[in-house]
């Protein structure tokens, strides 16, 4: 997955920015794990000229939930 | 004319049947090379090291909380465990290119074997392709444990069983020597991903997974052996060498140091499951409301802000 053309905003909420020029290039991939669940696996490579030297890589992973009763999304913030 | 027919659509039935049954050969990803470790993920677990007391996100249960607790860093300081090896839950969080080979039956071709290179503190996993089965239960525990793997489309599945009791955290955490292991690695161009799926029965309420990437990197410094280890001491000499540095239960002076630097609950300090989720936050939400530090008292070192002294650490002292 490629995206570009994102409004500027902050990596991290302690203020690390990221400019309009930023590139991300992500990778999905789906397992079952032993117990039967299934998990995605995210690997992101990021690209920004403006505030970032080299390309930053890093993963996430994420656990499917039966149902979407966890689903409870908050408003942003940029306080602490 | 009806027999050239005949021998075409022979030849292409018996072309496809190759195709189709030989699907397996095709299937194996090339994994071999040295993979450099991707700095920035985990920083705080192999640079600086995690915080005594920081037990936030693992699924630790109360004999894990217990046994991390009565961790002593002093320990570090008995000559017989500096050069322990980790286990080989270590290449998750550990800060080393990884470098990956294969063996190859010299008649089949095909490859019986994949292999992730020892570190300086940790032994090489050789990952059995051919089928064989994990040994019996009561078989012995190496460093490496016990690996076997299996493709599902293009990603490497490795089952590790026959670990030896070690360390989970560097902060004292441990795991048990009847912990297990499932890994997923996949190939992206130039990046190695894997999920962890790390299980312990006797320490973890719910599996503790991880992620991790590295880069393809030929310049990475990186061997396959692990190079002689010679014990040193990196830490203060133990005063008293007839003892195992540890602390009985409710008598960490450390415990609870982590929480009160950042102004956290205890509660998400001491980590388990329900830490792991979003929705402890709401747990904590009518109870706890963040407090900044009146003033830095840690990591304090490189601020623009000259009215800020540099301080290392938790004592407070310029240093």
């Amino acid at each position: 997955m490629s995206t570009t053309h994102v409004r500027p905003g902050y990596f991290r909420k302690n203020g690390i920015p990221y400019s309009a020029n930023v590139r991300m290039t992500e990778f999905w991939d789906l397992f079952t794990d032993p117990s039967g669940t299934q998990r995605i696996m995210i690997t992101q490579q990021i690209e920004d000229p403006e505030y970032l030297y080299r390309t930053w890589i890093t993963t996430y992973n994420f656990k499917k939930e039966p149902d979407a009763s966890k689903w409870d999304p908050t408003p942003c913030s940029s306080r602490w | 004319m009806i027999k050239f027919r005949i021998f075409t659509i022979t030849n292409i039935i018996v072309l496809l049947g190759t195709l189709l049954t030989s699907g397996p050969a095709f299937a194996q990803i090339d994994l071999s090379g040295v993979w450099g470790f991707v700095r920035g993920q985990y920083g705080q677990e192999n640079a600086g090291g995690s915080d005594i007391g920081d037990f936030t996100g693992i699924p630790i249960n109360d004999e894990g909380r217990a046994v991390g607790l009565s961790f002593s860093a002093a320990q570090w300081s008995e000559p017989e465990r500096q050069c322990q090896y980790y286990s080989p839950r270590y290449v998750s969080t550990g800060p080393f290119a990884l470098n990956v080979w294969s063996d190859t039956d010299p008649v089949t071709g095909r490859i019986v074997a994949w292999n992730m290179g020892a570190w300086i503190d940790k032994d090489i996993v050789t990952v059995w392709m051919d089928g064989r089965p994990h040994p019996s239960v009561n078989a012995f525990h190496p460093y490496s444990g016990f690996a076997t793997g299996t493709w599902e489309g293009d990603t490497l599945v490795i089952r590790t069983t026959h670990i030896k009791w070690s360390v989970l955290r560097i902060n004292g955490l441990q795991h048990s020597d009847r912990a297990t292991m499932t890994q997923y690695i996949v190939r992206h161009g130039d990046l190695l991903s894997m999920l962890t799926y790390f299980e312990d029965p006797v320490y973890l309420s719910e599996p503790f997974v991880l992620s991790s990437v590295w880069q393809l990197n030929p310049k990475a410094n990186s061997s396959r052996t692990s190079p002689a280890c010679e014990p040193i001491n990196e830490s203060p000499r133990l005063e008293n060498t007839s003892i195992v540095p540890h602390y009985l239960p409710g008598k960490n002076p450390f415990a609870n140091d982590y929480a009160r630097y950042y102004n956290l609950p205890l509660e998400a300090a001491q980590g388990g499951a329900q830490t792991m989720y979003p929705e402890f936050r709401k747990k904590l939400k009518d109870v706890y409301h963040y407090v900044p530090p009146e003033k830095c008292t840690r990591y304090c070192c490189d601020s623009p802000d000259p009215a800020v002294k540099c301080i290392r650490d938790g004592s407070g002292q310029v240093r």
